[in-house]
C-alpha cells in the first residue's frame, strides 16, 4: 500500500514490498488475480473457519460459512471501506451474518457436530472438545452473548473491532461480553462438580 | 472505588484491556472479600477460555474449500462482482420442504440411477419418467459439488410453489402463476443435488 510504504526503515519497506497489504490483494481480487486471492483468503479462512467453528461446534456448518464468506468477498470484493475499519472485522460481520442465519435456522434440529464425518480429524477435534465443559458451556449461551464471548475472547478482537463486526455500539459490546461470561462462569461452576462427581464413581467401584 | 464501580471493571481488568483504574480495582479486591471472589471466577473463566482457544487454535477450512473458490473466480460472473445464480443452501432446504410435503402424495419414483453419467448442470441423467420434456437442463443447487462423485441418484417429480421460481432466480409471473412441475435429483442421502422446471 502506497501510503505506508512512505515511511519507515528500509528492512520495514522491504516487509511490506513482501506482504503485500489486504487493500493491495483485495484490488487484485478485483481484476481476478487468482494469487492475490488466495494470498488473502490463506490470511483470512483461519479466523473466519474458527469464528464459525466455535460459534456452532460444527465443521460442516464452519466449511459453509467460511465458503459463503469469501464467496461475498469475490462478488463484491469492493464492499469493504477501509476506512471503517479493519478487513478481519468486516469478514467476522459477513460472517457473524451467515452463521446466526443457519444456527437459527437449524436451531431445534439435531445437536450440530454430530454429523460430522467418522475418520475426519476435525470432527474428532470437534468431539474431543464438546466433551469439555468450555465449549458445551459456550454453546448453549444466547446467540448475542455467544457472539461478543467468541469475538472478544477467543478471536481476540478488540470491542471496536467487535462492534464493527456486530453493528452495534462498544458498551453493547462490553455488557454482552460481560453478561455472556456471567451466564458462562455459573455454567461452569455448577456443572463442574456433577463431572468431578462422575469422575469420581469409577474409582469407587476398582 | 465501591463494589458496583468494581463490578463494571472486572472484566476489562482480567482480560488487561485497560490500565486506567487498575491499581484501584485490585486495591479494592484486597479489601473486599466478595469482590476478590468475584475476580477470582472471571480470571477461571478467562483462563478457561484462553485454553479452549489454544486448543483450537489449529482449526482450518479444508483445502477443498479454497480449491472451489478459486474456480468460483475464474467464472466471469463473479470476477466482475455480479451477484451468482446458484441458490443458497436456504433455497434448497425450502425446495427439499416443500418436495417432501408433496411427496407424500404424488410421488413419483424411478429406479434408483447407480452414477450420474456426465455433467450434473447438462446431462439428463437415464432413468427420467417417461413424457418428461427433455429439452430443460438440470441447475445444481450445491456448490462446488461433482454428482459424478455421488453412489446413487433419484429423479423426484414434484410441484412448487411459484415463489420457488423467484428464489431460484426464474422469473415468477404475476403472483397468480398455478403451481409448477419440477424434477428433483435426489442423493442417497436424502438432499436435492439438482433441479429443472418442466413447464
Amino acid at each position: 500500500m502506497g501510503s505506508r510504504s512512505r515511511s519507515g526503515s528500509p528492512e520495514r519497506r522491504i516487509a511490506e514490498t513482501v506482504t503485500p497489504s489486504d487493500r493491495d490483494l483485495l484490488r487484485g481480487v478485483q481484476a481476478g488475480d487468482e494469487e492475490a486471492f488466495s494470498l488473502l483468503y490463506r490470511r483470512w479462512q483461519g479466523p473466519v473457519y474458527r469464528f464459525a467453528l466455535r460459534m456452532s461446534g460444527s465443521p460442516p456448518l464452519a466449511e459453509d460459512v467460511t465458503q459463503e464468506v469469501f464467496m461475498a468477498l469475490l462478488r463484491r470484493s469492493d464492499g469493504y471501506d477501509p476506512s471503517r475499519g479493519e478487513l478481519s472485522s468486516y469478514l467476522h460481520g459477513i460472517a457473524r451474518n451467515m452463521a446466526r442465519r443457519r444456527l437459527e435456522r437449524e436451531r431445534g434440529l439435531e445437536p450440530l457436530g454430530d454429523e460430522a464425518g467418522r475418520d475426519d480429524p476435525m470432527a474428532d477435534l470437534v468431539r474431543r472438545e464438546r466433551a469439555d465443559l468450555v465449549w458445551d458451556g459456550i454453546l448453549t449461551l444466547p446467540l448475542h452473548y455467544r457472539e461478543a464471548v467468541v469475538l472478544c475472547d477467543l478471536q481476540g478482537l478488540s470491542y471496536e473491532e467487535a462492534a464493527l463486526a456486530l453493528g452495534c455500539a462498544v458498551g453493547t459490546v462490553r455488557s454482552r461480553l460481560h453478561r455472556g461470561r456471567d451466564q458462562l462462569g455459573q455454567r461452569l461452576r455448577s456443572a463442574q462438580p456433577l463431572a468431578t462427581a462422575a469422575l469420581s464413581v469409577p474409582r469407587m467401584t476398582r | 472505588m465501591s463494589c458496583e464501580q468494581f463490578e463494571g471493571q472486572v472484566v476489562d481488568l482480567v482480560r488487561e484491556d485497560r490500565d486506567e483504574g487498575r491499581e484501584e480495582a485490585l486495591a479494592h479486591a484486597e479489601r473486599c472479600e466478595s469482590c476478590a471472589a468475584r475476580l477470582e471466577n472471571e480470571r477461571a473463566v478467562t483462563s478457561a477460555l484462553r485454553a479452549f482457544a489454544g486448543r483450537t487454535a489449529g482449526a482450518e477450512a479444508p483445502p477443498r474449500i479454497e480449491a472451489a473458490l478459486r474456480r468460483a473466480l475464474r467464472e466471469p460472473e463473479v470476477a466482475g462482482g455480479a451477484p451468482k445464480t446458484s441458490p443458497s443452501r436456504a433455497i434448497e432446504l425450502l425446495l427439499l420442504a416443500a418436495a417432501a410435503a408433496i411427496l407424500a402424495a404424488i410421488v413419483v419414483v424411478p429406479p434408483p440411477i447407480d452414477r450420474f453419467p456426465e455433467r450434473a448442470s447438462a446431462t439428463i441423467p437415464p432413468g427420467l419418467p417417461e413424457g418428461t420434456d427433455e429439452s430443460a437442463d438440470f441447475v445444481a443447487l450445491r456448490y462446488g459439488e461433482d454428482l459424478r462423485d455421488l453412489d446413487s441418484l433419484q429423479v423426484v417429480s414434484v410441484e412448487l410453489p411459484p415463489t420457488a421460481l423467484a428464489a431460484l432466480g426464474w422469473p415468477a409471473g404475476d403472483g397468480g402463476a398455478s403451481w409448477v412441475t419440477a424434477e428433483v435429483i435426489v442423493g442417497h442421502d436424502g438432499v436435492a443435488r439438482a433441479i429443472r422446471f418442466v413447464e
